[in-house]
């Protein structure tokens, strides 16, 4: 487009030529701008990355402090280390450490452990773990070991433990067995009560139930919320009709267990008991409750979905699946896994969490070592203005 | 005689006088070097922004691989250096305690010569 010499537009264009200066000066600002612009983005993102590395950082820092003030002194109270930049105090108060972490003596981070007696059981360290199963070549990410690897219940601890029947976060049900097997079973069978589960809480960590657990065939997943971590034994077998979702930072292992001597069969017909055609596991006979004991049922007859457990399973018996079966947690398989459709059922242990075995603890379970401090968690510490009232809840006297 | 005539018969006459109107040659050369040092100093800045992202980058990669070891089951080798210079002039190393590998910092120097 050209301007009219005489227009208004073409004189102050000409204007600009006549002052080259002026128009230097304007492209050079425009520029350095634009670069200071970039520059300034930079420095915006490397300031996140620094405070989403400072916590990092004074997290290794206290676990390297820990690790070399107890190789010191493994019964010392009180330590301060310097981890290069970072100062870490120790203090330890019966069985729980605490730890500050002084980063370049700007930023403070906090972070307290517990004290654990030992490792906890490998297998819970993988997503899958299995005795070299029959049929477990159906199983995605399985992990092979030998038996005398498989975790162990603490007996001692497993007797100490709150019964189901004591908890009103568990309710005996007659009538649930009757829903799916012809003729029941023969142990006592429980249900969860899931407007009590807010109990389960309270049970301390582990809970017995002496006889079957049942989660009932329903279109939606049976929803438990946890603050901490749960271990139920169960003393029979496990039947899980439907998905079960876990909310909240605690984490649920259901484990299907068996006393010494009950024998553990494959349940080929699918009819819930031992009879004809059905195969014996490491046993010449069959003896005990009909439905004999530790088999873990992933999906009912009726199921007609798929079961997505975000629980860890430790099936001390034989797996039976019914519907395609995703396990979130750790899932330890002690003898086989037999389908009972037709098609080849999937059941896969997804490994969405494990256990750090060498600083965490699976209540009920034998630990191995020596005691050592659990893993750090860190303490956000409240802002007291915050809870500070503007005004006095009640009229000063 | 309409305005632009006007001008382009002063325009005339000035020169006929020797007068020399608009920007002389000086101003242009000023003009040319004030535009090749902002043209300059606007690169460099734009290389050091360049070179702190690909810093950061870095850093946040080495984070996420931070991560992803944390939460790994099991540690590679004892005296392994997975991170190196993740935080200032100290690296991330894999350590032994009294119960397992764990993951440690150790001063650049200390680090290297494991």
């Amino acid at each position: 487009m050209t301007c009219r010499p005489g227009s208004r537009g073409g004189r102050r264009w000409r204007a600009l030529g006549d002052a080259p200066l002026l128009l230097a000066a304007c492209v050079a600002i425009v520029q350095i701008s634009l670069a200071l612009g970039d520059l300034g983005a930079s420095l915006h993102s490397a300031a996140t990355t620094r405070a989403t590395a400072m916590p990092e950082l004074a997290r290794l820092a206290a676990d390297t402090a820990l690790a070399t003030a107890l190789e010191h002194d493994p019964a010392t109270t009180f330590a301060r280390v310097d981890v290069g930049a970072v100062e870490v105090t120790l203090t330890r108060d019966r069985g729980l450490y605490h730890l500050r972490s002084v980063v370049a003596g700007q930023d403070t981070f906090a972070f307290r452990c517990s004290e654990v007696p030992g490792a906890a059981p490998d297998a819970f360290r993988y997503p899958g773990t299995a005795v070299d199963p029959p049929g477990g070549d159906l199983v995605v990410g399985l992990r092979r070991v030998a038996a005398d690897q498989l975790p162990c219940l603490d007996a001692a601890e497993v007797s100490l433990a709150p019964r189901a029947d004591q908890l009103p976060a568990f309710r005996q049900d007659g009538g649930v067995a009757l829903l799916t097997w012809e003729s029941g079973t023969d142990r006592p069978d429980f249900v969860f009560e899931p407007r009590r589960a807010a109990d389960l809480d309270a049970a301390g960590g582990l809970v017995v139930v002496c006889g079957n657990l049942w989660v009932e065939v329903g279109s939606r997943p049976l929803r438990l919320a946890l603050q901490r971590d749960l271990v139920v034994v169960v003393r029979g077998n496990l039947y899980l009709g439907r998905s079960i979702q876990v909310d909240g930072p605690g984490r649920l292992v259901l484990v299907a267990s068996r006393s010494r001597g009950e024998p553990v069969f494959a349940d080929r017909d699918g009819n819930g008991r031992w009879s004809p055609g059905d195969v014996l596991r490491g046993a010449d006979a069959f003896t005990g409750p009909s439905e004999g004991a530790g088999n873990v049922y992933l999906g009912l007859p009726e199921s007609t979905a798929a079961i997505r457990c975000d629980a860890g399973l430790v099936v001390g018996g034989e797996a039976h699946v019914a519907a395609p079966t995703r396990v979130g947690g750790p899932l330890v398989l002690a003898h086989g896994v037999t389908q009972l459709k037709p098609g080849g059922l999937p059941l896969q242990a997804a490994g969405d969490w494990v256990f750090a075995v060498e600083r965490e603890r699976v209540p009920g379970f034998v630990t191995t070592g020596r005691p050592r401090p659990g893993l750090l968690a860190r303490e956000v510490a409240s802002d007291p203005r915050r809870h500070e009232p503007l005004y006095l809840a009640a009229p000063a006297r | 005689m309409t305005g632009t005539a006007a001008e382009a018969n002063g325009l005339r006459a000035a020169r006929r006088h020797g007068l020399r109107l608009g920007p002389r040659g000086g101003e242009w050369l000023v003009a040319a070097i004030v535009l090749l040092v902002s043209g300059w100093a606007a690169q460099q800045l734009r290389a050091c922004a360049g070179e702190l992202d690909g810093a950061v980058e870095n850093r946040r990669r080495q984070i996420v691989q931070l991560g992803e070891l944390m939460g790994a089951p099991v540690l590679p080798a004892t005296g392994t250096q997975p991170l190196t210079g993740l935080f200032a002039d100290h690296d991330v190393v894999v350590g032994t305690t009294a119960w397992g590998r764990q993951l440690a910092l150790r001063p650049h120097a200390q680090a290297s010569r494991r």
